[in-house]
């Protein structure tokens, strides 16, 4: 059993023998310091002696020797008794001290503390008092109508951004005919950053002048127009593929589905040429569309059969 | 951000803007200031669907962007905007009570769209207002552009940042993103448009107006029919401007029912006359003369000067303070304290939280230790006449809530706690941000709740819903009465019953909401107000 640095408090009703008190060995061999000066502070003490619930067992006085110690109170950690003081005043012979004047917090000498609550309070707890009843008047009620009613009209207004549902086994027939039609809305582009447009051949709306950038950022751009001029290019091929691939979904509630299937594309591109900054790309992009040369390279290390 | 807040905006935010701008949202709320492709890797969504996002929140204010250096811009979301969305009801309804209708409706607009030009907005709620009128009478625009213009003037409704129109000097790139200006003055600048038209029913073909250009250069959008003539002037509703007005009600509410009627009356004419003069931070109003304030009396209220007179040092002696007076000049000078009147205000609320939750015996120890500021164990039980053990009982109760906290005063160098004094106090800030986490933690309980509740009868809701849907269209086509009765009985007596328990309690749970939100509008207030003066 490790030291108690609660027990220190006996301490102070042992008489003047201080050599009794180097002599007193605890049950593991008492180490002055450890024992003046619990490590880790107040936390620590309690919490070893929360651990040992039969910690009082080990509280032997040498002078009562032989005798268990009839704690009837026994300093338990609460959050009122601060780190121990060995200097404490006489609380009385034989009974374990608190360090300070427990009457100023409020409890009379000798009482009963409630008990260590070591868990977290419960979710649902009982309230003594019921609450209030809610406000009601004419101003209440025009407002509940207004909350409701602005629920359900934002839930039809275009910001409403619904998640993609994922495609169903069974087309459900209603389903057609409870869609709730949208209008669309397109937002002033002028006022947004430029990464906001989607990419799209058209640009919409017009530019506008604006603060002059710094120079690094001309840079950037620069590169980054000449980029898009060669990626619409290749756009072009890809976009027969694209359309190919968007017939198959559902109409989209969106009418810019197709036109976004390509931005992704395009912004992907986008990304890693502004990434590699390099100029033609074609070497990487179709490495490992030609199979046959895949195959080819690594035979040598190949286990499984070629086919 | 609190976790109780984050939590809060989630559920607004998916509740109006659904999943996708939610996700988005509350990673902007957690994690600050981000780019977009940080965005877009962080939150797993494709980017083309964080762009729509963004332009979603952006448009209604709740996302800001900045351009930092290289051209990277970082978009920081606005927690606090998310937050106002609980109180728009509260918004709307206060315009109706100023505006009327037609005020009601452009506010409406306004806030469902976050911002709007001008003559969007006229159109729009001319065509609300002529659907509800009767058949064969339309709503002018000039009405509309009237009220407008009056919401303008009393700053309810604002103008938006716009984009700078540059001189074009220098051929350079244009830059990643615009950047914003508004100057205070022109914020409430409204433009010179005559817009001339009714509203229409129904949607029928456009016969818009025809607008002059103004003082900005107008751009024409081509995506419409014509061109819009304030293109590129966008109004936004003024929150701060309602926020001053709830706070002007709640004080006068507070006088009425400490003092009386005419009283009330009196602290509204002075709060009325330094509505533009006072900026709603300030902590006192400016000066007013006893003088001006009889002269701006409303007309009507006849009562004469000498008691008038009175009435102000009744109120400037009041132990509450929220009237002082600043001098004698002019029949005397007297100010509102809006601080001490918003502390008042607060400590009310705590005071009543304290009341309904643990009793009047512990109501009455915490006004104690409110007033008395600091008091020892024993002193608390003397003064307050309750027995001791109750008394320690209730302190410590009030003290793992958290609503008193303990003082210590060490006599001696070493702390000793055998020699150290603890005294109860209410630090009346901290006690105010503990209950503000409360009533947010609160508000995201009952949407849950809600929510939960709505979810658990969403059959029976559709099948309601279906069953209206019928007997409308059947009505419409002239049906029988016992046509009628057969499709009302689809619906059983006991899934009645279960559809009257849901509606109850939703709306039971929808008003508790809203008056949550008013003691988060007082909270709010307050500790604002005092880290303002800090």
């Amino acid at each position: 059993m490790e030291e108690y640095g609660a027990c220190q408090g006996l301490k102070s009703s042992w008489p003047s023998g201080r050599g009794l008190a180097r002599e007193w060995v605890g049950p593991t061999g008492w180490d002055r310091n450890k024992a003046l000066r619990p490590r880790g502070g107040r936390s620590a003490v309690l919490q070893r002696w929360n651990a040992y619930p039969s910690a009082r067992a080990f509280c032997l006085h040498p002078f009562l020797a032989g005798r268990h110690f009839g704690c009837t109170v026994l300093p338990k950690p609460r959050d009122l008794v601060s780190r121990t003081n060995p200097m404490a005043g006489s609380q009385g012979r034989g009974r374990a001290a608190y360090t300070f004047n427990i009457e100023a917090v409020g409890f009379g000498r000798g009482e009963k503390l409630p008990d260590v609550v070591l868990k977290p309070p419960p979710l649902f707890p009982d309230t003594d008092y019921k609450p209030v009843p809610l406000k009601a008047g004419e101003g209440e009620d025009y407002m509940l109508a207004l909350k409701q009613e602005l629920r359900e009209t934002m839930k039809r207004m275009p910001y409403y951004i619904e998640t993609p549902e994922e495609k169903q086994d069974i087309e459900r027939y209603s389903k057609r005919y409870m869609k709730v039609y949208k209008e669309e809305w397109i937002p002033d582009w002028r006022r947004l950053p430029r990464e906001m447009m989607p990419r799209k051949k058209c640009k919409k709306g017009p530019k506008s002048e604006k603060v002059k950038d710094t120079g690094k950022g001309a840079s950037l751009t620069n590169t980054a127009d000449v980029l898009k001029k060669i990626e619409e290019l290749e756009k072009r091929g890809d976009g027969e593929k694209s359309d190919e691939e968007n017939e198959e979904k559902e109409g989209g509630k969106e009418k810019n589905q197709e036109g976004d299937e390509e931005d992704d594309d395009a912004a992907e591109q986008e990304e890693y040429d502004e990434e590699e900054q390099e100029e033609e790309n074609d070497y990487i992009n179709s490495y490992f569309e030609d199979g046959d040369d895949f195959g080819a390279d690594s035979d040598d290390n190949m286990d499984e059969a070629t086919y | 951000m609190t976790q109780a807040e984050i939590k809060l905006c989630s559920l607004l935010l998916q509740e109006h803007f659904g999943e996708i701008v939610e996700k988005i949202g509350v990673h902007l709320i957690r994690t600050g200031s981000q780019p977009l492709r940080v965005i877009a890797h962080d939150t797993g969504t494709s980017l083309d669907q964080v762009k729509k996002a963004l332009c979603v929140l952006i448009q209604h204010n709740l996302v800001i962007y900045q351009v930092h250096k290289r051209g990277v811009v970082e978009y920081e979301a606005q927690c606090s905007r998310v937050l106002r969305m609980l109180r728009y009801p509260r918004y709307i309804y206060t315009a109706k009570t100023l505006y009327s209708d037609t005020g009601e409706l452009i506010v409406e607009e306004l806030l469902l769209n976050g911002k709007m030009t001008m003559s969007a907005v006229v159109k729009k709620v001319a065509d609300r207002l002529t659907e509800t009128m009767e058949d064969g009478k339309t709503m002018d625009y000039a009405e509309v552009s009237n009220t407008f213009v009056r919401l303008a003037d009393t700053h309810f409704v604002q103008r938006c940042p716009w984009v700078p129109a540059t001189e074009n000097s220098d051929p350079g790139p244009p830059p990643p993103a615009p950047i914003l200006v508004i100057s205070e003055k022109d914020m409430y600048l409204v433009p010179k448009l005559s817009l001339i038209g009714k509203g229409k029913r129904r949607r029928s073909s456009d016969e818009d107006a025809a607008g002059e250009p103004k003082a900005k250069r107008p751009k024409y959008s081509t995506d419409n029919k014509e061109p819009i003539p304030d293109d590129g002037i966008y109004w936004q509703a003024n929150l701060d401007r309602f926020h001053q007005h709830f706070r002007d009600q709640a004080i006068v509410s507070a006088v009425a029912n400490r003092m009386d009627q005419t009283s009330s009356e009196v602290v509204r004419t002075m709060l009325r006359m330094s509505e533009i003069t006072t900026p709603s931070t300030d902590p006192f109003t400016q000066p007013l003369s006893s003088n001006e304030i009889f002269r701006s009396l409303p007309v009507g209220y006849n009562i004469s000067k000498q008691v008038l007179d009175q009435y102000l040092t009744l109120l400037a002696d009041d132990p509450l303070e929220f009237v002082g007076k600043s001098g004698d000049s002019g029949g005397g000078m007297y100010v509102i304290n809006l601080h001490k009147a918003l502390g008042s205000l607060a400590t009310a609320t705590l005071e009543s939280v304290v009341q309904e939750r643990f009793g009047s015996r512990c109501a009455r120890i915490f006004r104690l230790v409110l007033q008395k500021k600091h008091l020892e164990q024993k002193q608390v039980e003397d003064f307050a006449m309750i027995p001791a053990k109750e008394a320690k009982d209730m302190l410590y109760k009030m003290l793992s809530g958290n609503f008193i906290s303990l003082q210590e005063i060490p006599k001696t160098p070493d702390h000793a706690p055998s020699r150290t004094f603890y005294l109860y106090t209410v630090n009346i800030l901290s006690a105010a941000r503990m209950l503000l986490h409360r009533c947010y933690k609160s508000i995201a309980n009952l949407i849950e709740r809600r929510q939960f509740e709505t979810k658990e009868n969403k059959r029976l809701l559709e099948k309601s819903q279906r069953v209206e849907a019928i007997i409308a269209s059947m009505q419409a086509t002239g049906a029988e009465e016992v046509q009628l009765q057969e499709i009302e009985e689809m619906i059983t007596a006991p899934e009645r019953q279960q559809l009257e328990t849901l509606k109850r309690n939703v709306n039971k749970l929808d008003a508790s909401e809203i008056q949550v939100d008013e003691t988060i509008f007082l909270l709010e207030s307050y500790i604002e107000s005092t880290m303002k003066r800090q």
